[in-house]
């Protein structure tokens, strides 16, 4: 199972929209994972398969995880999310 | 949750903003009337924006501006504000109609009505629904037909 997070500055407010998004992509692709979500500075420690996140995030998180960085644009957007994902098939 | 949370007094109409910032003020004046946050919380949303760019713009014209649960939230707090003229957020001025301002007081209590919310928001046909209200009725109708 993928150890899934989607990250935003602050855990409590897009990340959890983003992950609900994620959640139902892993749905639609068939692809076993366990979604959480959480801020940009908790990220590194735990150790995720994956992060998904903005750009910016992106930017800071590159230096302290080694995991690769999915970066979505609009986080409510499940067309992208979708889209993003297919790389994890 | 969403419901209790956004009741008719935090649901507001503006024709237009000058700028984003003047948008976030608008959104978070019935939040700040209520006393459930300081004004230092609302300065703290729009750092967050100035930060970190316009993350906060999750799908088309919406955003949800927000920041850090922190002692200038002293209660739970969602209000929505729509636009009849969309304002640029951030440095690609994205075009946002419709904003929702979340005050938190911790990572979790607020989890039930943002589910709720973005069950709403992410619904193409209901959105564009909620973005053409004109009225607190027709906004609240939209609530209570989509969440618990």
């Amino acid at each position: 199972m993928k150890k899934i997070l989607a990250v935003c500055g602050f855990g409590v407010g897009s990340s959890m929209a983003l992950r609900m998004q994620v959640e139902k992509a892993m749905k639609a692709l068939g692809i076993d994972a366990q979604v959480d979500n959480t801020d940009v500075s908790t990220a590194p420690g735990m150790n995720p398969d994956v992060i998904y996140t903005s750009a910016e995030f992106a930017e800071q998180l590159r230096g302290s995880v080694s995991c690769p960085i999915i970066e979505i644009k609009q986080f409510m957007n499940y067309e992208e999310v979708l889209e993003a994902s297919k790389v994890l098939q | 949750m969403l419901r209790t949370l956004m009741n008719q007094e935090m649901i507001r109409f503006a024709s237009k903003a000058s700028d984003w910032e003047e948008a976030i003020d608008l959104v978070a004046a019935p939040v700040l009337e209520a006393g459930k946050i300081t004004p230092a919380y609302v300065e703290a949303v729009k750092e967050n924006v100035r930060t970190n760019g316009a993350y906060i713009v999750l799908r088309d014209e919406f955003a949800l501006p927000h920041a850090r649960p922190s002692e200038a939230v002293q209660e739970m707090a969602m209000s929505i504000l729509i636009l009849k003229t969309p304002v640029g957020v951030g440095d690609e001025a994205l075009p946002v109609k419709v904003m929702v301002f979340l005050a938190a007081t911790d990572s979790q209590s607020h989890l039930d009505a943002l589910a709720g919310l973005v069950n709403i928001i992410s619904e193409d046909d209901v959105f564009e629904k909620l973005k053409n209200s004109q009225t607190t009725g027709e906004v609240m109708s939209i609530i209570h037909g989509n969440s618990e």
